[in-house]
């Protein structure tokens, strides 16, 4: 297994062949490392040139989670999910390496983001009507992302749209847990009551919970509880008491995705309208 | 609003009020083609009717139920082409039909609910089709019971989503409720605001925009009364309720639960079914285990929220207290006349096997007085059930002062456990 010290980047890009001008180290963490890139041809030959992003993945056990992430992706496209172009895999060194292709998203995480403040009340609403959407969208083929958090939210360049990414922990309703009883999947400070109960059968209100903890970091430029998770799911903080001046629809639509009880929080396609109409206001 | 829960019979017991806004017809009352052939018109009430598939009743053992079973076999979400529809012209009468198709029908029952998606889709289909078929106003998607909380309500919403599939392949313009029908084996000794089960259920059901409601039915299967007397079922019920209603916007459609629907109403059902007989007032499998049995009179008081014995009970409360625990209904003034003149009993009221007439028509106005309460505003019908119940409470202490102790015939021990449960969630919905 490599890690992200030991992983030999240039043997891989060259292993993936001619069709790849492989570019920047995007990101790299625990599981793979992500480069940009330019695709010249598809499988079958058809000449192209597309800008993408290629994910590595270090770990062969974790080989279900990745066919998981492309099983859920594979059928989509939606503009606010990060589409799969192509995924494949080479042995490197005896190790067998696995990779994704995606469309490259010209922009940055949320998260990244955040580091120089928060963002406006106006991109809060672009950025809750788009995560909304997505979840939607897979919500409707009965899959769950599992870990909307800032990392996994991308702003396109010029603020108007976001795109949610990473849907390695997306799991449809009738497929096996993963996951040991018990235990859960998530970003710490962003999972909702249902997965900090460790329930087996979510939905896609977790998501919204998630989502509602982003949204409310993005307003007030730093988090919710300042990363205490039991804090959130013992009394989410209120929007309006951490940001005074937030918009009161705003702030209100934030509350009602943060409340505890699961079917008092809004459905996405209800969130999608109302930030839809938000951001068109501010 | 009360719906009146018809079995075979769809005529209304008595002189029971024709303005009863609605009927429940279920799977398993009859054979599908006799049901199928079945006019409505002659019953204003069924002209908003629902017709309940009672998929949740896939466990029945054919050898102990064997009437009940040949009934719903004959439906085609249970034993597609198992055998031919039962038609008059063809097989001369039911009798014919049952003795020549019983057999093969019993032989094809499953015995539990289909597991395989394909099947699962098909039964939604053709469940779903019958309903149309028999014009109802909303369509009751097919659902098993849940009565292991080990396995997390995943096979019921696979049933949930392939009746919600079905709907959108039939193009299905009425409203869509998912069934959920709970045993109380899983509920029972669980603390409802903490079971994971009902987390997962209200959950799993609201995240659904597709769905318009559920179609909610409390198994007793820990019950040997009429009524649900375990606080941990009913609070879980009026919790499932508000999750629905307050916090999904959904609408919840309340069958088997007696006259405890007036509570759910108050909880935010927006319709509960019952009707005079045991088997329509509680859910129960082992009652449609087949036995020979017959109904006895029995005088319901909205006051008392309950029951009163017809033998001796009836008369001592009398003396003691007059009309006051009395209800003046069409069916019931013989009765209220016969104590006040001393010629108690009157025929109608007789305790005697069968002579249960004037007391199912008696019961049945009662719910339909009691399902008025949707006319008042949810604040307003909250304040009257809570007072309901308090006085009911009030009047259990009233009749044991005189020595009348629960029985079979008089219930005097739910009272309590149902305000318990209301009063336990107005405090956790904060109302």
């Amino acid at each position: 297994m490599f890690t992200q010290t030991t992983f030999p980047a240039t043997e891989a890009n060259a292993a993936l062949g001619p069709r790849f001008q492989v570019g920047l180290l995007i990101r790299s963490g625990g599981q793979g490392a992500v480069y940009r890139a330019t695709r010249t041809s598809t499988p079958d030959g058809k000449i192209v040139a597309d800008d993408c992003a290629i994910k590595y993945y270090f770990d062969s056990a974790q080989d279900r989670r990745v066919d998981r992430e492309i099983r859920a992706l594979e059928g989509f496209r939606h503009p606010n999910l990060a589409n799969v172009l192509e995924h494949g895999h080479f042995d490197l060194r005896g190790e067998t390496v696995r990779f994704v292709v995606w469309d490259y998203i010209d922009g940055e995480p949320l998260d990244t983001r955040l580091r120089s403040g928060a963002v406006s009340a106006k991109i809060v609403a672009c950025v809750g009507r788009d995560a909304a959407r997505a979840i939607d969208h897979i919500w409707s083929k009965r899959i769950v992302h599992r870990d909307v958090a800032p990392k996994n939210i991308m702003l396109r360049r010029g603020d108007a749209e976001a795109v949610l990414i990473d849907l390695g922990l997306a799991r449809h309703l009738l497929e096996s847990p993963l996951t040991a009883p018990g235990f859960t999947w998530g970003t710490y400070g962003y999972l909702s009551p249902e997965q900090c109960r460790a329930e087996p059968n979510l939905t896609c209100h977790s998501d919204v919970f998630s989502l509602g903890v982003s949204l409310q970091e993005a307003l007030a430029g730093r988090h919710p509880t300042r990363g205490d998770q039991q804090a959130l799911v013992g009394r989410p903080p209120k929007t309006s008491d951490l940001v005074r001046s937030a918009p009161a629809a705003l702030a209100e639509a934030i509350d009602r995705m943060l409340s505890l009880r699961a079917p008092f929080r809004p459905l996405p396609s209800q969130l999608v309208a109302c930030f839809a109409e938000l951001a068109a206001e501010l | 609003m009360f719906y009146y829960n018809a079995k075979y019979a769809f005529a209304l017991p008595g002189q029971a009020p024709t303005a009863i806004a609605g009927g429940i017809i279920s799977a398993a009352a009859m054979p599908a083609g006799q049901l199928l052939r079945r006019s409505f018109r002659k019953f204003p009430y069924l002209q908003h009717r629902l017709f309940d598939p009672q998929v949740y009743l896939s466990t029945l053992d054919s050898h102990v139920a064997a009437s009940t079973v040949v009934n719903l076999a004959s439906w085609p979400w249970f034993c597609p082409g198992a055998a031919p529809e039962y038609d008059s012209d063809t097989h001369t009468s039911l009798k014919n039909w049952k003795d020549t198709y019983g057999g093969t029908l019993l032989q094809s029952w499953p015995g539990c609910a289909h597991t395989d998606s394909q099947t699962i889709s098909d039964a939604c289909v053709a469940a779903i089709r019958v309903q149309l078929e028999l014009g109802c106003e909303m369509v009751i998607l097919p659902g098993p019971l849940t009565n292991l909380a080990t396995h997390h309500f995943v096979s019921e919403t696979e049933w949930i989503d392939a009746g919600i599939e079905a709907c959108k392949a039939l193009k299905v313009s009425q409203p869509a409720l998912a069934t959920v029908a709970i045993s109380d084996s899983v509920l029972r000794g669980v603390d409802p605001t903490e079971n994971p089960l009902l987390h997962t259920i209200s959950n799993q059901v609201s995240a659904r925009p597709e769905l318009a409601g559920v179609y909610l039915l409390p198994e007793m299967a820990s019950e040997n009364g009429y009524v649900c007397t375990s606080r941990d079922t009913l609070l879980s019920m009026l919790l499932l309720i508000d999750d629905f209603v307050r916090g999904a916007g959904k609408r919840v459609v309340m069958n088997y639960v007696g006259t405890f629907g007036a509570v759910a109403s108050a909880a935010g059902a927006s319709v509960w079914s019952s009707g005079y007989y045991r088997g329509q007032r509680r859910l129960r499998l082992a009652d449609f285990e087949d036995q020979i049995g017959r109904a006895m009179p029995r005088y319901h008081s909205p006051k008392l929220a309950g029951d009163i014995g017809l033998e001796h009970d009836i008369q001592e409360a009398y003396k003691q207290y007059g009309d006051r625990l009395l209800i003046d209904t069409k069916d019931g003034a013989t009765l209220t006349r016969a104590l006040e003149s001393g010629t108690y009993p009157p025929a109608e009221w007789e305790y005697a096997q069968s002579n249960v007439t004037a007391a199912s028509g008696h019961y049945v106005e009662v719910a339909y007085r009691l399902g008025r309460l949707a006319t008042q505003s949810p604040d307003k019908r909250i304040e009257t059930v809570q007072r309901w119940l308090e006085g009911a409470v009030h009047w259990v202490g009233n009749l044991q002062k005189i020595g009348i102790t629960g029985s079979a015939q008089t219930e005097l021990t739910h009272q309590v456990v149902w305000l318990d449960a209301f009063t336990n969630w107005r405090n956790q919905a904060g109302l």
